[in-house]
């Protein structure tokens, strides 16, 4: 079951980068995605502007799937939006 | 004495007459106007455009948000051109004997004019990393290296409205010098944003016919008020003769003449009795090896601005007699700018193909100071044995290639 966090942060990814949200899912990776470093980047802070929190690029640099994504958003107390 | 041939042995053409070649073909024979009013352009100056139809880059993978749209656009023209020539992406023999060459003029403006607007709203950590990847001008023919697997030589002349020409004549030199034995070469450009059309408009380059902008673009035309903006990508294939012949590969046309000036004189008027455009054109004939008289068919550089036009057509005039059939197919895909002498390119190698000259759309009324035949109406039927496409950039460089059968 993918939680509301989960289909906030696929819609960025479907909005932002035009993928396809059936290939988002939780272990998905960022090499699966097509995320080099710099999209990483680039996610990171379309993340922060669609949720309000914010995601460094160190902290991103430690994650390599959508659901590692997800549960760190959730740590910082994010609001699904 | 006949000029070194590079073959061509597949095109791939994405153009505001459709994606894909044969599409391309179809609407550009039939001389159909392709500029429309666009409601994004609402506002300023000038507010219609030729635009690439029915583009998806989504069909490219889901790494494309990656790329500007003139990537976008050279990564599909250089699959088709691939694909037509029989030859698989990452299957060479020898990766480092295949150059890629895309010229572009505007780069990824679209890109950077975005994240300029950015800069200034939400500042600097707001700004994309992705900004350089995608805006720099050598990124089309970087990312089709990599598309491709191509390993040799990798360049992106930068000759504003000549890039594309230009860069099929410095491919074929490096098939010449035995560097490489296959180039993938061409043009891209997606310049239709607010600073390009703002830009253009204010130096009046523009048609303003934007109330009726299927009659807008009319090269040759005595009521022709400046170009209109277009886009998209040519690409070619072009292979040595050994090269192909090793494969089986038979060749659409061959590029046997190349010749590159420039005007010295002004960076956007050309010289007035097109002192650069003939040097150009004269090189190419002579490396041809090639008369006057062989010469059936020229694919003008034709952009409907009224200096341009006149200018080119006296000195076609004076170098291949006023009995050559001329035309221009901006009078459909309108300008796009870097891409077009590639675009226009694989127009002249279909043309010796098929034996047809297309039309020149939108032309009604020839400006009566214009002597060369014009083609209009309809295309027309016949042997093409050799054309010759003209190039003209801001910058006073000029490029012209001559495709023989």
């Amino acid at each position: 079951m993918s939680s509301s966090m989960h289909d906030s942060v696929a819609e960025v990814m479907a909005n932002r980068f035009g993928m396809d949200r059936d290939i988002v899912v939780a272990d998905a990776t960022f090499d699966d995605l097509g995320l080099d470093s710099l999209s990483q980047i680039e996610l990171a802070t379309a993340l922060t502007k669609q949720l309000g929190v914010e995601l460094d690029d160190d902290e991103m640099a430690e994650l390599s799937t959508v659901g590692e994504i997800v549960a760190l958003l959730e740590s910082k107390g994010a609001v699904a939006r | 004495m006949s000029g070194f041939p590079a073959l061509v042995t597949g095109a791939g053409l994405v153009t505001p007459a459709g994606v894909g070649v044969k599409a391309n073909w179809d609407t550009v024979l039939a001389g159909r106007p392709t500029a429309a009013h666009l409601p994004e352009l609402d506002g300023l100056p000038v507010t219609m455009a030729c635009q690439v139809p029915d583009f998806s880059p989504r069909e490219l993978g889901h790494g494309s948000w990656q790329w500007d749209r003139f990537t976008q656009f050279a990564v599909v023209a250089a699959r088709e051109a691939l694909e037509q020539a029989g030859l698989t992406p990452g299957g060479w023999a020898d990766s480092s004997r295949v150059a890629v060459i895309i010229g572009s003029g505007a780069g990824g403006t679209a890109t950077l004019e975005a994240q300029h607007r950015i800069l200034l709203e939400e500042g600097p950590s707001s700004v994309s990393p992705l900004t350089l990847p995608m805006g720099l001008v050598n990124m089309a023919a970087g990312q089709v290296a990599i598309d491709i697997s191509a390993n040799g030589p990798c360049l992106a002349p930068c000759t504003a409205c000549a890039a594309g020409a230009s860069a099929l004549g410095i491919g074929r030199e490096l098939l010449r010098q035995g560097v490489v034995d296959v180039v993938v070469a061409g043009g891209a450009e997606a310049p239709i944003t607010p600073l390009y059309v703002s830009s253009f408009a204010r130096m009046r380059a523009l048609s303003r016919r934007s109330d009726d902008p299927a009659t807008a673009s009319r090269p040759f035309d005595a009521g022709r008020d400046g170009f209109v903006l277009g886009e998209g990508a040519g690409v070619l294939v072009l292979e040595t003769e050994e090269h192909a012949a090793a494969r089986g590969a038979r060749p659409l046309a061959r590029l046997t003449g190349y010749g590159a000036s420039s005007d010295a004189h002004h960076v956007t008027s050309p010289h007035p009795e097109g002192r650069g455009a003939e040097l150009a054109m004269r090189a190419a004939l002579d490396d041809a090896g090639l008369t006057p008289g062989d010469v059936d068919y020229v694919n003008a550089h034709g952009t409907s601005t009224p200096l341009n036009d006149v200018t080119e057509a006296g000195v076609v005039s004076r170098l291949l007699g006023d009995g050559v059939a001329v035309s221009s197919t901006k009078g459909v895909t309108g300008h796009p700018l870097g891409a077009a002498g590639a675009v226009e390119a694989a127009y002249c190698v279909l043309a010796i193909r098929d034996g047809l000259i297309p039309p020149t759309a939108g032309l009604v009324d020839p400006d009566p100071r214009i002597a060369v035949d014009l083609v209009r109406g309809t295309a027309r039927t016949g042997p093409v044995r050799a054309a010759l496409s003209n190039s003209f950039g801001f910058g006073g460089q000029n490029a012209t290639l001559v495709f023989t059968a």
